[in-house]
């Protein structure tokens, strides 16, 4: 074994030492009343795209703000179209949401505020004031064709 | 020869690059490693000029408003000042339960330190900005009990005042006609003040209340100056962050570290205790006791809708602000269940300095505090939004040290601390 060879492997074993200590870090105990408020369930679906309840729409959010801030009162911008995929324009689109374990709703009143056409439209007002899981529900009526879509989010 | 440098190089680049990773993570992870970040005093970011106060950052405003914070002629019997209550040494607050001014109030004094990060003022959020704070209290029969008038006289006739406002504001309007311009008159208070105030013509009440305002954004353009410095804990992260080795007692003591960790995990504290003030400046119900239930008591059900009226808010005439500066205000919450009863979280800094806490001043020690969310008892009005801790003796004793390494001075010249 040459020098550079010796080296190499002193390399590796400081590397696989540094991962072999990283799991040392403790394991949390069990819950509190008051942790059981900030779980997070396991299962939890992220995906910013999603049919709404009874299927009349595809909805799509994105903020305009990434990774979605804490604190700080920001915009999203929602995407809307039909199971067909043709884009909805003209709708009246609502938005509320909350920490499902808290119970309790969104810190501040958000709305729509434009029409961005092309199924596009901007949502101004959005505020998360804690940490944890959050739910954004999106209602979307065009005519008689009400629906709403659940989307879940973590702020850390 | 050359070969054997170049991997010994390598080497040492590569543990460089996961030094912080390795040491850190002997007690943290890499997602506790990130909340400590966030709560670290370094991930302050500057605000710059307040949009709804063009002046917020002018030195003239801040030597302006650092003497009348001091000045005692501001009030109703020239014995209150607004240092009479946010006392520098105590970090801004008076050690009482409930502020005692001409009048006893029914608000403990908070601190000012890092408010003017805040969205929100009063307990109960019923200003939006630090200068239309500051008007209230000068009004309020059991604070100052002055009058914007007499205010406006104050400046007026002490040269040193009258230079400096008119280098900031312009040339004053004349006010000395004491017929057109009564020493003691204002929209609220005593009746005598009241009927003073509606005798005047609309056009000089628009005088006065226009230096009343920017009375109140002088004195925010000092309070804006108050800024904790690092405490013990933000120079325990900043030496995690930058890869230093950390071992208990060096900075902060092992039960400390305990402390901390029930802080970010157990406790679940920084659901609201988050950001490098420690506070999310939102209105929450934590089931505090409360010795009389009046409407006052309604918290942020009570709060939203005074400042979504007012005329000193940010989209009021006498705010600098443009409307898309006002998102706050544009998207405030006015209904729901979770306002009532519900408060501003104060900031976790300098608690050493700040008993009695809570918005009645109701628990004189930290031990207290911990115990009310130890227990967590039901709301006596609204919906308590804390469930209890339960943690052990032992623990709460760490989580209590944890709290008091948040303690650190002011990052501010101290002759801003003492009257000029």
């Amino acid at each position: 074994m040459n020098k550079a060879m010796f080296s190499f492997a002193v390399a590796a074993i400081a590397i696989v030492a540094i991962f072999l200590f990283d799991r040392k870090v403790p394991k949390e105990t069990a819950m509190t009343m008051q942790q059981k408020l900030a779980f997070i369930p396991g299962d939890l679906d992220y995906s910013r795209t999603r049919t709404s309840v009874d299927k009349k729409y595809i909805i799509s959010i994105s903020s305009l703000i990434e990774p979605v801030p804490l604190n700080q009162i920001h915009q999203w911008e929602i995407t809307i179209k039909t199971q067909q995929g043709d884009l909805v324009d003209a709708a009246s689109v609502s938005i509320t949401g909350g920490m499902p374990m808290h119970k309790h709703g969104l810190p501040t009143a958000p709305r729509m505020t434009q029409d961005l056409g092309q199924g596009r439209y901007l949502i101004e007002g959005m505020k998360f004031s804690m940490a944890g899981w959050w739910e954004i529900i999106i209602e979307v009526a065009q005519g008689f064709d009400k629906d709403k879509a659940t989307f879940n989010l973590i702020l850390r | 020869m050359v070969q054997q440098k170049l991997v010994l190089l390598l080497f040492s680049l590569f543990l460089t690059a996961f030094h912080k990773h390795a040491l850190a993570d002997q007690i943290w992870s890499t997602k506790q490693l990130h909340i400590l970040e966030a709560l670290w005093i370094g991930s302050l970011t500057d605000l710059g000029v307040d949009p709804s106060n063009k002046f917020s950052k002018d030195p003239i405003a801040v030597n302006l408003g650092h003497r009348i914070f001091f000045d005692k002629r501001f009030s109703g019997d020239g014995k209150v000042s607004c240092a009479s209550c946010h006392q520098p040494l105590r970090a801004f607050t008076d050690g009482l339960p409930l502020a005692k001014g001409m009048g006893q109030s029914t608000r403990n004094t908070p601190t000012i330190i890092g408010t003017t990060y805040s969205p929100w003022f009063f307990w109960n959020g019923r200003a939006d900005s630090q200068w239309s704070q500051a008007l209230q209290p000068m009004e309020a029969p059991s604070e100052h009990g002055g009058a914007r008038t007499g205010f406006a006289k104050i400046i007026y006739e002490d040269a040193t005042y009258r230079s400096l406002y008119e280098k900031l504001f312009g040339v004053m309007p004349d006010i000395s006609d004491k017929n057109k311009f009564p020493p003691k008159a204002a929209p609220t208070g005593a009746i005598q003040t009241r009927t003073a105030w509606e005798a005047m013509t609309t056009k000089n009440q628009k005088k006065v209340t226009g230096i009343f305002v920017n009375i109140g954004k002088a004195i925010a353009s000092y309070e804006g100056l108050m800024i904790p410095g690092p405490s013990r804990f933000d120079n325990y992260v900043d030496s995690l962050l930058s890869g230093k080795i950390v071992t208990d007692d060096q900075i902060l003591t092992a039960e400390e570290i305990a402390g901390l960790k029930i802080f970010i995990g157990k406790g679940a504290c920084t659901q609201c205790h988050n950001g490098p003030l420690l506070t999310n400046n939102e209105f929450h119900n934590i089931g505090l006791p409360i010795a009389d239930i009046s409407e006052d008591e309604e918290g942020r059900t009570r709060g939203a809708p005074i400042v979504k009226e007012s005329e000193f808010n940010c989209l009021g005439p006498h705010s600098d602000a443009k409307i898309k500066d006002c998102a706050e205000l544009n998207f405030i919450k006015l209904k729901g269940s979770s306002l009532l009863g519900s408060f501003k979280t104060p900031t976790l800094r300098s608690l050493n300095m700040t008993a009695p806490y809570m918005h009645n001043g109701q628990f004189a020690t930290l031990d207290s505090v911990l115990n009310h969310y130890n227990q967590a008892p039901d709301a006596m009005i609204g919906k308590s939004d804390v469930l209890p801790l339960e943690l052990t003796t032992k623990e709460l004793d760490q989580l209590r040290s944890f709290l008091l390494s948040l303690n650190s001075y002011i990052n501010v010249d101290p002759r801003y601390l003492l009257k000029p």
